[in-house]
């Protein structure tokens, strides 16, 4: 461990923000208030790194929360809880089959499919949804991942006023048309042809404000 | 336009034979005779040389160059299982993939044996290094291309993919480093080459109560563990552990140029990304200037 100190000390001078780490290195003990967070593990009452990249303590409920920001992208694939951006593929009238192209600010090199039940489509009035009043193929949605009961594949909810659908484009202009504007929760309007069309349309908020809401 | 199996295959007649079939094939004694022997026992590394990142079109992959062994590694992105798929878990599965390269050796006609039983040893010292649980319900695919094998092909192909597992963002309990050490009438080789890992594995049946035999050990330094001991041939337990202890010996020191590697390597990606963020401060800054106009 005696390199490990030498190197933080050399890159403490020339970046006075920012802690370095290898995987394995040993970043801290673990207590009470000092929590593992993520890129980290932890073992024997030590903090460990798990990613190569940079140390950051978030203070939280009087916690602090020792984590690893990956130099370079992470390589992640979707939990239970995390909002992700999909692309609708196919709509029948029980699901719509998506494939997953982000998660968070996360841009998957490889998507992951997904589908959204038409009981997981909004949280009021279950029985009435329609799938084809929801969504339409080549939408883009944003959506919370559902704990995975089956191995197929990702099952998705839109059970928020902040999910649903954020791009779309009428059926009339076809894919190249340009995107709809949202007139109300549930439709949404060319601003060529002025047609409306029905769709399960998110309020757009900030990420933060997003996140917060079911993790905690 | 190359046939479409060109990117994945080698193309080479596979009827080929190197010329050194043909010649005169020395006894091993004899061979043994003209070696170069170590004089003394130094645990050093071979010169190594290390680059992650080396393959722009993966998600992770390094290139390691260890004495005259060349060997290259990429990650793919974990993949979804399929249906039929059994082995279902709440761990990742890992599967690794080893080629060589038809030139990489001698005698192509031990290539697809030895890539078997490599890729079988490289996955069992890569698990235990992998956070596993972080990909339940994936696969993580590693290619490794050994392009030229001058011995230790095993440990630098380790060493390569402990490099490339971090390039890759892959979550790591550790960095892996790994060695080789041989045995071969009573003389101990570090870091052996081609040529003395073949004498040790063409060794026949009649001398075989003379201790012989490679060591290939993979370990992680600051957990203190080992996740494979890699054995061929025959020794005694001693000798079994004081060789271990000299490839760990060896290992320590291949971790201080992995270490360099890798730690430049975040310290350049951590100094890029603050740029780019004063790139976009400054342009954000312009542009309000010019709207409050």
């Amino acid at each position: 461990m005696e390199i490990d100190s030498n190197n933080e000390k050399s890159i403490n001078s020339d970046n006075a923000e920012a802690i370095l780490c290898l995987p394995g290195q040993r970043l801290c003990l673990s207590e009470e208030t000092t929590v593992a967070g993520q890129g980290t593990y932890e073992r024997g009452g030590y903090i460990y790194a798990t990613l190569a990249g940079s140390v950051q303590v978030k203070e939280k409920d009087k916690c602090k929360y020792i984590e690893v920001k990956c130099a370079g992208s992470q390589t992640i694939v979707p939990v239970a809880g995390d909002v992700i951006t999909a692309r609708v593929l196919q709509v029948n009238q029980r699901f719509a089959k998506c494939s997953i192209i982000c998660i968070g600010d996360h841009i998957l090199e490889r998507t992951y499919r997904g589908i959204v039940r038409k009981e997981d489509v909004r949280a009021t009035e279950k029985d009435r949804v329609e799938m084809y009043k929801s969504f339409r193929p080549g939408d883009v949605i944003l959506a919370r991942v559902l704990p995975q009961t089956e191995l197929s594949c990702y099952q998705l909810s839109t059970a928020e006023n902040e999910l649903g659908v954020v791009v779309a484009t009428s059926s009339e202009s076809g894919a190249n048309g340009p995107p709809m504007v949202p007139v109300s929760w549930t439709e949404m309007q060319c601003p060529n042809t002025l047609v409306k069309e029905p769709r399960k349309v998110a309020k757009i908020v900030a990420e933060s404000s997003l996140k917060t809401e079911k993790l905690t | 336009m190359p046939p479409p199996s060109a990117s994945r295959k080698f193309m080479y007649p596979e009827q080929s034979v190197p010329y050194s079939v043909y010649i005169k094939q020395e006894h091993p004694d004899e061979l043994f005779a003209k070696l170069e022997k170590p004089g003394k026992l130094q645990l050093e590394e071979r010169p190594t040389f290390l680059k992650v990142g080396a393959l722009a079109t993966v998600k992770g992959s390094a290139y390691m160059e260890y004495g005259k062994t060349k060997v290259m590694t990429s990650i793919e992105p974990p993949r979804e299982l399929n249906k039929q798929t059994k082995k279902i878990g709440t761990l990742g599965l890992v599967t690794c993939t080893l080629k060589y390269a038809p030139f990489a050796v001698k005698d192509p006609a031990c290539i697809p044996r030895k890539e078997t039983s490599m890729a079988l040893a490289l996955k069992k010292a890569l698990e235990p290094v992998i956070c596993r649980h972080e990909f339940p319900y994936f696969q993580l695919e590693i290619k490794v291309l050994i392009i030229d094998d001058d011995g230790c092909a095993l440990s630098t192909a380790i060493n390569c993919c402990g490099a490339a597992l971090v390039d890759a963002g892959i979550a790591t309990y550790d960095l892996i480093t790994a060695s080789t050490v041989c045995k071969y009438k009573d003389v101990e080789f570090v870091n052996p080459n081609a040529v003395i890992e073949q004498l040790v594995s063409t060794i026949t049946n009649s001398e075989s109560d003379e201790e012989h035999g490679i060591v290939v050990t993979a370990s992680l330094a600051a957990v203190d563990q080992i996740t494979e001991c890699f054995q061929k041939g025959y020794f005694k337990p001693e000798t079994l552990q004081q060789l271990t202890d000299h490839t760990l010996a060896i290992n320590e020191r291949i971790l201080d140029t992995v270490r360099y590697v890798l730690f430049n390597k975040v310290k350049t990606l951590l100094e890029k990304e603050k740029e780019a963020r004063e790139v976009i401060e400054t342009i954000n800054a312009i542009t309000e200037s010019t709207v409050a106009e």
